[in-house]
């Protein structure tokens, strides 16, 4: 029978417990990027995320190292503690969500080129402004399936929900984006 | 099909997560209906834009090499001196 990649994994995290380095290097690498980037989405600046990511790696593994019988699975245990991190650290600053101003959208510039640079620069921008504008559990569900585009399986894991209940949260979270997009396009249009 | 007896297949639709009877029945009322074909585009072209317009973060390689020697240190258990052939992390099967 083919292996799956959770038992692949449940294999690696069985190999760190037993003090195999080359274990936790391979799922630190398999997950850091994606852990980064759904601390990014949830957090307010990137020094926050990196520190959220850093604690979420040292405790899924310190749980790791402790936990008796069958460990969860890696990736959803990980975004899991990321996702709690994140929102310990929101609490601490008082912030319920965020928006993302800090680029400057000014002044377009004359070239095509420069144009064309800019005009991706205002869709990037658009669309980070309205997905922080969503509440939390949208914003995760859509980093998770989107952004970082892991199972569905593994969203609803991370979240505590079944996959039919991370479905349909997914689709009501992209309906909720697309309409923050549109009322963006349309209010830029009337300007 | 009715307009509501859609809305709730839309989002899956968009994701190709349909049993096949259901998709073509879904596609059928999708060529008939202004109204949900423009709700099933929108959603597509906001799933695409997301997946492509923001990208992905890549952890730079100064993090990178932290956060592994945190890790390090935080697990006194593990061995670090390595065999011969095991200089890097382990590979995922073929077909993963």
């Amino acid at each position: 029978m083919k292996p799956t990649t959770d038992a692949y994994e449940a294999r690696l995290v069985a190999r760190f417990r037993q003090g195999d380095a080359r274990a936790l290097e391979t799922l630190f690498d398999r997950y850091v990027d994606r852990a980064l980037g759904l601390a990014v989405r949830l957090t307010e600046t990137r020094e926050d995320a990196e520190e959220v990511t850093q604690e979420a790696f040292l405790r899924v593994f310190r749980q790791a190292r402790q936990f008796r019988g069958d460990a969860p699975t890696f990736g959803p245990w990980l975004f899991a503690i990321v996702r709690n991190l994140a929102a310990d650290k929101r609490r601490q600053l008082r912030l319920p969500t965020l928006s993302l101003s800090s680029l400057e959208l000014s002044s377009a510039p004359a070239d095509r080129s420069a144009e064309e640079e800019w005009q991706r620069h205002a869709e990037r921008s658009a669309l980070l402004n309205a997905l922080d504008t969503l509440p939390e559990e949208w914003k995760v569900v859509l980093t998770l399936c989107d952004l970082e585009e892991v199972t569905h399986a593994e969203a609803a894991a991370a979240l505590g929900k079944s996959v039919a209940a991370t479905k349909s949260l997914l689709y009501r979270a992209r309906r909720a984006l697309r309409d923050r997009l549109r009322a963006y396009y349309e209010e830029a249009h009337d300007l | 099909m009715t307009c509501s007896e859609n809305a709730d297949r839309i989002g899956p639709y968009v994701d190709d997560d349909l049993p096949e009877e259901t998709r073509q029945r879904t596609e059928r009322h999708l060529l008939t209906c202004p109204h949900c074909a423009f709700e099933a585009e929108t959603l597509r072209i906001t799933r695409d834009r997301l997946r492509a317009g923001i990208g992905e973060e890549m952890a730079s390689d100064a993090l990178r090499s932290r956060l592994l020697t945190r890790l390090r240190a935080d697990n006194p258990h593990l061995n670090t001196a390595e065999p011969e052939n095991a200089s890097q992390p382990y590979q995922l099967p073929i077909g993963f």
